[in-house]
This record gives C-alpha cells, sequence and structure tokens, in this order.
C-alpha cells in the first residue's frame, strides 16, 4: 500500500463554535495554501495563530501527520491533505450500571469519543518502529472491511486487539489513544465514539453459576449500545486474564468451575458481538500465560509492548522538560529533538550540549518503563531541587541522581 | 437499566390556556427538573424541603453545602436559559431534560416542546401572565398519565442529569450551550422517553394590555429597553427545520445522597 503520502490533518473545533465543517475546512485550508511547509506530528493551537481572527475563534488545535514520514517537515504544495474535523466532548467517565437481583452494579465506564480526557494522549505515547501506526491501520482496515460487507466465512477477522507487555509500558493508555484516533480518523463514517472500559472484578457474583450469565447481561447491555450505527463502540477489557483465565489451569481444582463458565460465556459473546460492523474490542493483560489459549487464539494483534529504548526514553525526557518550561517550573532554554541531534551528527557545541547531556541520561535510564521515566521529572524536583525556577543544566544534573535513585529502588525491589 | 418499555416515546399533549412568556418558559423547565430529581431520587427530599433544610442548619453541614452547589447549578442553568431568548439571531424550539450517564445512553428523556410563540417577558409583565397556572396544568397533566408515573417509580441510582437545548442559533458561538452537530435523541429500548407538547388552545387571547399598564415604581421591570424591537412575541419558522440543532449545556447538574 505505498501508495501517495497522504498529509494527514486533524482539526480540533473549540467547543462553543457554532461553525458547519465545511466552514472550518474552508479557512484551514485557504490558511495552509499560504503556507510553505508544516511540520509533523506537532501541536499547532489555535489561538497562536496570530493572524487569523477566524482560526483564533473556532480552532482548538491542529496536528498533522503522515503515514511514513515521522517528525519533520513536509511541503504543502503537491500534498494530497485530507481534512478531519472534531470536536471534543468535556465530560469525564461516566458509569454504566446494570440491575442484577436487585442490585444495581456498577459494570462499566462509559466516555463518549474524542473526548477531552484523551486529548493529546497519542501524540505523548512514543514506540520505536511503527508500532502506533500500525495499530492504527488495523483499526482502519478492520472498518473498511466491515463496510465493505466482506464476507466473513472467507476473509476472518475478530475485531481483537490483545496488547501485552510488563506493568508501565502504556498499554491502557495505548487503548484509550488508540481509541480516541481511531474516532478521530473515521469521523467522516462515525459521527462519535463510545468507549466502554469494562469493570471485570465486578462481574463474578457471590452465587454460584451466575457470573457466566452477568457476562452474557453486560453483553446485551453493550449489544444496546452497538445499535447506533453512526457510533464508533471501543471495549476495553483491561487485565482480561481474570476474564479470560486460561481453562487449563482449573483441572487442578483450585478455581472453582464458575470461572469457566465466565471464560466459555466471554468467548461466545465474543464471536457474537463481531458480527456487528461497528465494534472494537481492546484488551491488554500483563500476564500472558495465565490467558486462555482459545482467547489468544481470537485476537487478530497481539502486540508486545516493552520497555522503551533509548530513543523513546530521549522522546518521553524530552516532552517532559517541554511542559516543565511551559508551566514556567524550568527556565525557557534551547533543547534539541532526536531528529536534530541526528542531523548535527551528535557533535558538542554551546547549543547540543544538554541535549547531548539528556542523550546520555537516556542511555542510563534504559530499562525503566515508561510510567517510571514520567515520574522521573516530578523526583527530580520534589527530591533535588529547593528553588522555584532552575536552570536546565542543574535540572539534568539533579535528575541523573532522581534516575539511580530509582534504580537502586528497583533493584532492591528485585533481590 | 433493564426497564423495558414499549418502544418510542410517549406524547403528552397539554394545552394551556394561558401563553407562555420566556420568564414561565424558563421557570417550568426548572420546576420539571426539581421534579424529576426527587421522584427519580437523586435529591434526598423535595426541593423547596431542602431549600428550607438548609436555613435551619450550620453552613458547614455537608447536606447544606450539596444543597447550595445543587441550586447554584440550577441558577446557573435557568440564567442562561432565560438569555437564549433574548439573544439575537437565535431562535429556541425544545428543552430536553436526560437523565443517565451519558447523552447517548439516558435512562430516561424527556422533551418539552415549547408552543410556537412565546411572549417576550421584557414586554408582559408576571402578574398579567404568571408562570404558576402554565406550571399547574403541566403537573397536572403529567401526574394523569400513568405511564409518566410508571417511570417516575423506577428507582434509579446516582447519574447525572443534562439539559439540551434545541435552537437555531446564527451566531458564531455558543459558550454555556455547547454545539453537537448530527445529535439525535436516543431512541434506545432501555431509555424511557416523554415528549411534552406545550400548546395553546386557539381562542387565547393574547391581546393584553401589558403595554398600556403604569409601571409600579421601583418595578425591576422598570427597565424597559429602548432598543427592544417592538414585538409582543417570537414566532419560530416551521419551514427551515434543519437549521435546528441541538446543544448541551456545559452544566451537568447532579445530585446528592443526605448524610447523617
Amino acid at each position: 500500500m505505498k501508495e501517495e503520502n497522504v498529509l494527514h490533518v486533524e482539526i480540533c473545533q473549540r467547543v462553543d463554535s457554532t461553525w458547519s465543517r465545511e466552514t472550518i475546512e474552508e479557512t484551514v485550508s485557504t490558511e495552509f495554501k499560504t503556507w510553505k511547509e508544516v511540520s509533523l506530528d506537532i501541536i499547532l493551537h489555535g489561538k497562536d495563530f496570530l493572524n487569523n481572527i477566524a482560526i483564533q475563534n473556532h480552532v482548538e488545535s491542529i496536528i498533522c501527520s503522515s503515514n511514513y514520514i515521522e517528525k519533520g517537515k513536509v511541503k504543502i504544495e503537491g500534498a494530497t491533505i485530507k481534512y478531519y474535523i472534531y470536536r471534543l466532548t468535556q465530560e469525564g467517565a461516566a458509569t454504566e450500571t446494570m440491575n442484577s437481583n436487585s442490585d444495581e452494579l456498577s459494570v462499566a465506564s462509559h466516555w463518549l469519543l474524542p473526548a477531552q480526557e484523551f486529548h493529546y494522549m497519542w501524540e505523548n505515547l512514543y514506540y520505536d518502529c511503527d508500532i502506533k501506526n500500525n495499530l492504527l491501520h488495523f483499526v482502519e482496515t478492520t472498518m473498511l472491511f466491515s463496510s465493505l460487507a466482506v464476507n466473513s466465512n472467507i476473509i476472518s477477522w475478530n475485531k481483537v486487539v490483545l496488547l501485552h507487555g510488563p506493568p508501565g509500558t502504556g498499554k491502557t493508555s495505548m487503548c484509550k489513544a488508540l481509541a480516541q484516533k481511531a474516532v478521530i480518523r473515521m469521523i467522516d463514517r462515525f459521527t462519535h465514539g463510545k468507549f466502554i472500559e469494562i469493570n471485570s472484578h465486578s462481574l463474578f457474583s457471590k452465587w454460584f453459576s451466575e457470573s457466566g450469565k452477568l457476562v452474557m447481561k453486560l453483553f446485551d447491555e453493550i449489544k444496546s449500545l452497538v445499535q447506533d450505527e453512526s457510533a464508533l463502540v471501543c471495549i476495553l477489557i483491561d487485565e482480561v486474564e481474570s476474564l479470560a483465565h486460561a481453562r487449563k489451569s482449573c483441572n487442578n481444582g483450585t478455581e472453582p468451575s464458575d470461572s469457566i463458565r465466565v471464560v466459555n460465556a466471554l468467548l461466545t459473546q465474543l464471536d457474537q458481538i463481531k458480527r456487528y460492523p461497528n465494534v472494537l474490542i481492546l484488551t491488554t493483560s500483563n500476564m500472558t500465560e495465565a490467558i486462555d489459549l482459545a482467547f489468544i487464539d481470537r485476537a487478530d494483534i497481539k502486540q508486545y509492548l516493552g520497555y522503551p529504548s533509548e530513543v523513546a526514553i530521549y522522546n518521553i525526557y524530552h516532552s517532559c522538560l517541554k511542559e516543565l518550561m511551559r508551566t514556567e517550573i524550568l527556565k525557557r532554554e534551547e533543547i534539541c529533538d532526536i531528529s536534530q541531534l541526528k542531523l548535527f551528527g551528535y557533535t558538542e557545541d554551546s547549543n547540543t550540549k544538554n541535549s547531548l547531556k539528556l542523550l546520555e541520561l537516556s542511555r542510563v535510564s534504559e530499562g525503566l518503563t515508561g510510567r517510571t521515566l514520567r515520574k522521573i521529572p516530578f523526583l527530580t524536583h520534589a527530591l533535588h531541587l529547593s528553588t522555584d525556577k532552575s536552570t536546565l543544566s542543574k535540572f539534568l544534573k539533579a535528575m541523573h541522581s532522581a534516575i539511580l535513585k530509582v534504580q537502586q529502588e528497583g533493584e532492591l525491589q528485585q533481590s | 437499566m433493564f426497564s423495558r418499555h414499549k418502544k418510542g416515546e410517549m406524547e403528552i399533549d397539554i394545552m394551556l390556556d394561558e401563553p407562555l412568556t420566556n420568564d414561565s418558559c424558563t421557570k417550568v423547565v426548572i420546576e420539571l427538573v426539581k421534579y424529576i430529581l426527587y421522584q427519580k431520587q437523586q435529591i434526598p427530599f423535595a426541593y423547596e424541603a431542602l431549600a428550607r433544610f438548609q436555613t435551619s442548619v450550620k453552613a458547614t453541614d455537608r447536606n447544606a453545602v450539596s444543597f447550595k452547589t445543587l441550586s447554584s447549578m440550577l441558577k446557573d442553568v435557568s440564567d442562561q436559559l432565560f438569555s437564549q431568548f433574548f439573544l439575537k439571531g437565535c431562535d429556541v424550539k425544545e428543552v430536553a431534560i436526560l437523565l443517565g450517564p451519558t447523552i447517548l445512553s439516558p435512562k430516561l428523556c424527556i422533551a418539552i416542546e415549547f408552543p410556537s410563540y412565546i411572549l417576550n417577558s421584557k414586554q408582559h409583565k408576571e402578574y398579567q401572565h404568571s408562570s404558576r397556572k402554565p406550571l399547574l396544568k403541566l403537573m397536572r397533566s403529567l401526574l394523569e398519565c400513568d405511564e409518566f408515573q410508571e417511570a417516575m417509580n423506577i428507582p434509579l441510582s446516582m447519574t447525572n442529569m443534562f439539559i439540551m437545548l434545541k435552537k437555531n442559533d446564527g451566531n458564531s458561538a455558543s459558550d454555556f450551550f455547547l454545539p453537537k452537530p448530527q445529535y439525535i435523541l436516543p431512541t434506545q429500548q432501555s431509555t424511557s422517553c416523554f415528549r411534552i407538547k406545550l400548546g395553546q388552545s386557539d381562542q387565547v387571547n393574547i391581546e393584553c394590555n401589558c403595554e398600556s399598564l403604569v409601571a409600579v415604581y421601583h418595578d425591576s421591570f422598570k427597565i424597559q429597553l429602548e432598543d427592544e424591537d417592538n414585538v409582543q412575541y417570537r414566532q419560530y419558522n416551521s419551514s427551515n427545520q434543519s437549521l435546528y440543532q441541538w446543544y448541551q449545556s456545559k452544566q451537568i447538574i447532579k445530585g446528592f445522597k443526605f448524610h447523617t
């Protein structure tokens, strides 16, 4: 599919703007025509368009991206541009409840996508190779096949994604970001999205043999949400091993047979719900060996998310420092991103001094998870800095000791 | 969640004897909100009882604090709704009250359709066009409607209440009622839907002597805006249905439980 490179322009419309999508698209495209090139994967805030009042008043942010090039700039002239215009919903998660024997169980959290809460999540996830784009392509292909009604008896796809890997590597965040991104990219086909996070622990009943029925009931509820064909429904089953526990291990009698029924109910319900064209099931786990084989077999994509590499760590630190500068905890100083560093050939001068130091820190931090990495700037400030505002070089030095401390703790935990 | 009802929505036609003013429209909506909040067990006591209760306890009482938040939420919605009637280029046709986790999966949905003309309450006075009469009529009709009462009796745990507004707005921004293009009121099986149609009987006399009334000295209505268009009522155009779309109130109303 190496066709022409498409420039995806995602325009987030301000929530109070009453303009139609067409007007917004026209405004932005006329603005773009006056530009020569545009930077990819950088958030352009609407309020920064100082000479275009219409964009200031109606556009929250613009993000441009391309399938094959990451970072850098793209010439606008001659590029095929696709516009996606969306608005964010302001509300957070709402709890869906279900009645069971006069008890009311809160079985799922429900978000309407694109949600404010998940905004910029995708942009702030850094992985190696093309994991993010591959997942997005998978979702797009799924929806393409479904909408063209490809015969599922001939070509089979289950609409199940399984993300696995050690804790803190961003599996759940990835699911949320992926759902948000997919809704934005397919805004022409679906007017909005629903994101449903199932509370799997609430599905186990105190009554023997009830648990399987609860799973059935839950999927009944989901089916009623799926009826609305203008919505893309993403279902997240976090820590899926609690629902799809390997049935084999039940043989030794430590697991009650009730949990086998849960797995059976889940598997049959998954087979039923995949018939709907607008469903996507996202699952995460960090104990793949505990998941039932029949479930793993149903997952189309089994993506391993591991520890970030040096480059990814650099990107994560870079975004953290940028955020600290934005909130003015850190003095504003120039800091290169990884592609700029490569361009300079990693030579040290006054400009790249701090960036190279950061690269060194990234090398030291290898083996830490994404969650820990994002914690480090906070720990640095809490443990080693007392002033409100510090310089970058001082901060980097403090960061080094914070990293060492975290690593020591990790070693202690393991031993 | 499993209150399976007959599919489709139930219509409740109400013929009012009195014309509505902007003021009474807003009051009717807010009173209905209060009624639903209590009936669906989102607040522990009737709204008026709570209002009395909070004057009798310390200001730091947890229930009093919760009530104050609720009443300021309602006031906010009511003020904003009222101001929508006076916005130039904006035409309000319907208000919907949704009760449920999200606007797409509500458990209860009540749409209120306003009559085709509404008197301008800057020119028509409250003491000539009382809001009590239409409200009384509405409440009586709702009490007489068995299906509505049945829906009210189904208990519901704590959830969100959304106020939606269907209007035709020519302005480029709407900052309290946020535009939701393509939104339609849900028709799922698990939702009980009601549509309250407020209408006026033909013989209603909209000619009144509000114009010629002598303004009471120091009356708050004295601020008659000079540049106000000299319209006694506003009427929406039924020919351009497609221009009307839904707007969602930024303020989500949440009830509270009684803390002992």
